[in-house]
């Protein structure tokens, strides 16, 4: 007879093949955060299914065959889209299309995270057979009242959960039995959603248990039922992998961007050369060139560092890196994702003419309370979330270095040092989330990061004949307040407020030779409000206003900028100045509008105004994005826009710079497509220009300033331009491996005010290559690499020295600026991964490895007293760092 | 602006700034050097005539010398190019008035040179104030014209080999009135072994203390000038700094200094030297103070014991 069996899904995590024998139960792909803040994710059901047609020809033949599905399920638990995974074999007699046919008409119920209806992908296997299925003989039945008619007394009851993070597993079958052959007995019972079960009327005795879930490993053990006494166990069941991206939620909205990345936390944690440190991974993307180790810029489509905007949040910060690089200021534990726009980013963002990267913090849900301690040999650092109810939640954590300990100890008395405080840094958050209710989210966030650095020379001269005070110093802290409400009263409507504010205190000096001091007040209010004007029509709208209070006082001589040979500060240039109360305001709105045409075109016109009162100007910035889905594979993708953004801070000061400086502006125009050949394998090539006008740059001009004859240091007339591709070969997690390549070509210039050559920006990178993957062993297990392969970044050479008699010292004397390369940089970084699962925590323990073959990359040179002879200056050696965490 | 600080107070502390690099040091004398330049007196009033000299060591054959001075330069990052020809002076000076002189800008090929500022304090500042509508490049700090004009000293030297440029400020008073500076002094230098006794020479390989006599003195209270950060200054001791260089051997610090209160005098008065090599070593001593003055010893040691 013949017979097709819809035999399921594994989802995702199919990739863990000893599941193959557990596939009996359809498995939603989840979002999976930290393990100890894992969301209660109930899969989708399948309520309704068709069968497909068996194709005839196959039928004949006698052949039968397997075909692999993914299934988009939405929020109302229709199917939105079929393709097909793993095609039949053999091909040719029409399996994939029949099964794909028969799956479009399936209707599940829909997947919810914490109770809300999400969307979902799901992956399905449909089997084509022309076997009966061998008959199950049953062990199980679903009510033991059913089978005697007596008082239903429960006399077997637990609790199921997850091994290391202690959560509860909703939905898993928890099976009794005991007996063989005629004999047997037995009964099942699902656990709820605190993954509890139970069982009544059980005669007293030993019996077996067995639970069984996908990805997870099977549980089997005994246990014992006594007469007139309940039994009450807690079982754990092993997960595994305790990757948390073996399943992905798909839910993201609708991408309206032509240049956006999301990294998950959980993908940025094991990337090696990175320490899990999430903004250093954005520099393994496309259009993002290779800085110095512990530099802690991102350097965007040959933007400079400053054009690019960081936030957390939606809030600006002053520092996002301890100590240039180290570390960023927020531990992974509170973060969910980042999400990377290396240009044409969307009217909601302004003041920025690079990239933005908007660092998003995790969505507050644990269902116990968790947390973690990391250990590694820069700094330790503890996580803890505890649940308030079903409706709240808090978290905190704090992490400090200690380098200084290390440094002190390694510093050597010979080196006329004293370090009085040697690097330090620690930071500190809060974070709290009240929902009410689906139309509410209250998140609170307190947050903040202290950094400082003291040293005593014990004869300054010895450093520097320049040097006329014995001490140096340099410390940074800031500190904010986040409150954040999201209002979903309906489901065309939602509206998010963010209201923060804060303190910024940097200062770096030697005494009283040159210092910079800094005390700012900022305050930001952030309103975005997005609208539903029919199904496929969005309009969104807000404001965006930054508000800056700062006392300053600065003496300080003139530094090199982009583009000028990174000479030692000149100090006969030191000048000094001071301002108390100096406030600025930023003023921002914007309109956007989201339109999905023909079920295929998404267009995102919109345009900012922003007001900016440092200059005193305003612009109105109009934006056009579109993506055509071409078919369900291609997309194509284009954008245009203009942004703009304030000279730097001293670059508008009277003394330093040019008060009278006006905005700089760029346009940004980039197209390109997407190609998905397999579910988990995304291809995305995108060609960009854009130019840069009115930029910042250095003049020899004097202008007369309250009578007085001052250099006029800068003026608006420096240009760029910058042109490129890039290239994203993206894996997400399948046959337990994730991982991308990443190429960028690009070409960025500069063309001064007043000259009329161009000249490579300073880091002007041609060719960009980074091969990045992580494998998922079995036991937990896992090994990563990275390689990379970068062009030399411009440099400028010295051509000679004239010995300055005064300073006691030779002064270079420069070629053309960046007219020569570095040679190219190349890497192979390796980091391995293993978790230890107890019943109630887990330990890992890591090993990163960076530049594993010992590459002598140059990062630049050294040059001798009179830079009459040079060589090459090497990056980081063969560095092992180890770590290791607990978590519970 | 504030990174670059950071990060090379970071390198400081951690002893990675860019000499550590396995070049030859700074103070090793090894070829042609220019090691200090003197200008008697350190700054020069309308009327007088400054006698500019040079510790040049380190030369193979013949060395020859060319003195010049510049107005207004093009800075270091430029290589002190200068900004002004001799004509546009020329016309400069026309502007100042008849009887303003000052010499060419070539001061000759001597050892020495001989720069004579016959010219009124008045017309130079004037002068003065007409640089400050020059364009200067970048990194340049336009003259501040408060009570003098500085102007740059340079010295090419050549031997054999190789040819060294240094400049040195050339300060231009307005006025004799000014408070004026004076090249410090170093007293006896004297070698001392471990157990504190003064030796005649020195044993190979080593470690010898040097001790350099420099009078207090050498550091001058003087007031220096009024800024926006400091309006209304109050007098302070000149800040010194000592160079040691060597023909041989190894110091233990390139440089010495007193910073008043900072550093302890006596900070900059001692060393130590080891030689490993040769049988006479040299070394030559460069005090400096913050407003120009220099002086400098040179001390021919004999090194004794088994190479």
């Amino acid at each position: 007879m013949r017979r097709v069996t819809l035999v399921t899904l594994v989802a995702l995590s199919l990739a863990v093949a000893w599941s193959a024998a557990a596939q009996n139960a359809a498995t939603a792909e989840k979002d999976s955060g930290e393990p100890s803040a894992e969301p209660v994710i109930v899969p989708p059901v399948l309520q309704q299914a068709t069968a497909a047609v068996y194709p005839a020809r196959a039928q004949e033949e006698g052949i039968s065959a397997s075909v692999v599905l993914e299934i988009d399920i939405d929020a109302e638990g229709n199917v939105e889209g079929v393709s097909v995974l793993t095609p039949a074999t053999p091909p040719g007699y029409g399996f994939d299309e029949a099964a794909q046919e028969a799956a479009f008409s399936f209707v599940f119920s829909p997947a919810t995270e914490n109770g809300v209806p999400i969307p979902v992908r799901i992956t399905y296997r449909y089997d084509f057979t022309l076997s009966a299925p061998e008959e199950k003989k049953p062990v199980a039945e679903i009510s033991a009242a059913d089978r005697s008619g007596q008082k239903k007394v429960v006399n077997f009851e637990g609790v199921l959960k997850e091994r290391g993070t202690r959560l509860p597993l909703a939905g898993v079958t928890v099976t009794i039995f005991r007996g063989e052959g005629s004999v047997a007995v037995g009964y099942e019972a699902l656990t709820d959603a605190e993954g509890k079960f139970s069982f009544y009327n059980l005669e007293p005795g030993d019996w077996m248990v067995l639970a069984e879930s996908d990805g997870y490993y099977p549980l089997r053990t005994s246990d014992t039922v006594e007469k007139g006494r309940k039994t009450t166990v807690e079982y754990f069941i092993e997960r595994g992998e305790y990757n948390a991206y073996d399943v992905t939620v798909e839910g993201e909205q609708l991408r309206k961007e032509v240049s956006k990345t999301t990294l998950d936390i959980e993908v940025v944690e094991k990337v090696p050369g990175t320490f899990g440190d999430v903004l250093t991974v954005v520099q393994n993307l496309p259009g993002v060139a290779r800085t110095g180790p512990a530099a802690g810029n991102i350097v965007v489509r040959g933007s400079s560092p400053e054009d690019t905007l960081i936030f957390i949040e939606g809030v600006n910060v002053p520092i996002i890196y301890h100590f240039g690089g180290l570390r960023s200021v927020v531990p992974l534990g509170m973060l969910d994702s980042l999400d990377f726009y290396p240009g044409n980013f969307s009217s909601s963002f302004g003041r920025a003419t690079g990239g933005i990267v908007d660092v998003r913090l995790k969505r507050l849900a644990p269902l116990k309370v968790g947390g973690y301690l990391d250990v590694n040999l820069a700094d330790s650092g503890a996580y803890l979330e505890v649940p308030i109810g079903k409706k709240a939640a808090v978290a905190g954590a704090f992490r400090r270095s200690y380098i200084d300990a290390i440094l002190n100890a390694a510093v050597p008395a010979s080196a006329g040092v004293n370090l009085i405080t040697a690097p330090r840094y620690y930071d500190y958050q809060l974070l709290g989330t009240v929902r009410p209710n689906e139309h509410h989210e209250l998140t609170a966030f307190f947050f903040g990061s202290d950094d400082e650095l003291k040293i005593l020379f014990d004869n300054p001269a010895n450093l520097s004949p320049d040097l006329t005070t014995a001490e140096g110093s340099t410390s940074t802290s800031f500190y904010r307040t986040l409150l954040q409400y999201r209002f979903a009263p309906f489901d065309n409507f939602n509206n998010t407020l963010k209201v923060s504010a804060g303190r910024n205190e940097i200062y770096v000096g030697a005494g009283d030779q040159v210092y910079l001091d800094l005390d700012t007040y900022v305050a930001q209010v952030y309103d975005r409000a997005a609208i539903g004007l029919g199904r496929n029509v969005t309009l969104a709208t807000g404001i965006d206003y930054l508000f800056t209070k700062a006392d300053a006082a600065i003496k300080f001589p003139a530094l090199a900028k982009e583009g000028e040979p990174g000479g030692k500060p000149d100090l006969d240039t030191v000048q000094f100045t001071s301002e108390k109360d100096s406030i600025t305001n930023a003023l921002g709105t914007f309109l956007e509008l989201e339109a999905r045409l023909f079920d295929r075109w998404t267009v995102v016109p919109g345009v900012r105004f922003d007001w900016f009162s440092r200059v005193g100007q305003s612009t109105l910035a109009p934006r056009f994005n579109t993506r055509v889905d071409v078919t369900d594979q291609w997309t194509a993708k284009a954008g245009v826009g203009a942004y703009h953004k304030e000279p730097s801070f001293d670059e508008t000061a009277e003394v330093f710079g040019n008060p009278d400086l006006g905005l700089e502006k760029a346009m940004h125009y980039s197209a390109g497509f997407e190609f998905r050949p397999l579910p988990f394998l995304t291809l995305d090539v995108t060609g960009f220009f854009k130019t840069m006008d009115d930029l910042v740059s250095r003049t020899d001009a004097t202008t007369v300033r309250d009578g007085q004859t001052v250099p006029l240091n800068y003026v608006n007339g420096g240009e760029g331009r910058v042109v490129g591709l890039e290239v994203l070969l993206r894996h997400d997690l399948a046959n337990n491996f994730t991982g991308w390549l990443s190429y960028t070509f690009s070409k960025a210039q500069r063309r001064d005010y007043g000259s009329s050559e161009w000249r490579n920006f300073d880091y002007d990178q041609p060719h960009i290559l980074t091969l990045l993957g992580t494998y998922n062993l079995p036991r937990n297990w896992s090994i990563g690499f990275r390689f990379r392969v970068v062009s030399g970044s411009p440099t400028t050479p010295r051509e000679g020295s004239v010995y300055s008699v005064d300073d006691a010292q030779y002064e270079p004397v420069f070629g053309k600026p960046n007219s020569v390369r570095l040679p190219v940089f190349h890497q192979l970084d390796v980091r391995l991964d293993k978790r230890w699962v107890f019943e109630n925590w887990m330990l890992t323990a890591y090993m990163d490895v960076q530049n594993l073959y010992n590459s002598p990359n140059v990062t630049g040179y050294a040059y001798n007293y009179d830079s009459s002879q040079k060589r090459p200056r090497q990056g980081l050696p063969l560095l092992p760092i180890i770590g290791i965490k607990g978590e519970f | 602006m504030k990174q670059t600080w950071m990060t090379a107070l970071l390198m400081t502390a951690l002893g990675l700034s860019a000499c550590a690099e396995d070049f030859e040091s700074f103070n090793t004398v090894s070829r042609l050097r220019v090691l200090a330049v003197q200008l008697d007196p350190p700054d020069v009033a309308p009327g007088e005539q400054a006698v500019a000299t040079a510790l040049v060591a380190g030369g193979t054959g013949d060395v020859t010398y060319e003195w010049s001075w510049c107005p207004l330069t093009a800075g270091s990052v430029n290589g002190y190019e200068c900004l002004v020809t001799q004509e546009e002076f020329a016309t400069a000076l026309a502007f100042a008035g008849t009887g303003a002189s000052l010499p060419a800008f070539d001061l000759g090929t001597d050892p020495q040179a001989l720069f004579d500022y016959q010219m009124d304090g008045a017309a130079l500042q004037a002068l003065c104030a007409l640089a400050l509508q020059q364009q200067a490049p970048a990194f340049v700090a336009l003259p501040s014209c408060d009570d003098r004009f500085v102007a740059t000293l340079m010295l090419t030297v050549r031997d054999d080999e190789d040819e060294v440029t240094a400049v040195k400020e050339l300060p231009l008073l307005f006025s004799a009135d000014t408070g004026r500076n004076g090249n410090p002094s170093i007293g006896a230098v004297t070698f001392f072994n471990e157990a504190g006794i003064a030796l005649e020479e020195i044993t190979r390989s080593e470690r010898v203390d040097v001790f350099a006599d420099v009078p207090l003195t050498a550091s001058e209270s003087f007031i220096p000038a009024a800024t926006n950060e400091v309006p209304d200054p109050v007098e302070t001791r000149e800040i010194l700094f000592m160079t040691w260089f060597v023909t041989a051997g190894e110091l233990a610090f390139t440089r010495t200094g007193y910073i008043d209160g900072e550093t302890a005098f006596e900070d900059i008065q001692d060393n130590s030297w080891k030689v490993d090599d040769g049988d006479e070593a040299t070394l030559y001593l460069v005090l400096q103070d913050e407003r120009g003055g220099v002086v400098w010893k040179q001390i021919d040691v004999q090194v004794e014991g088994r190479p």
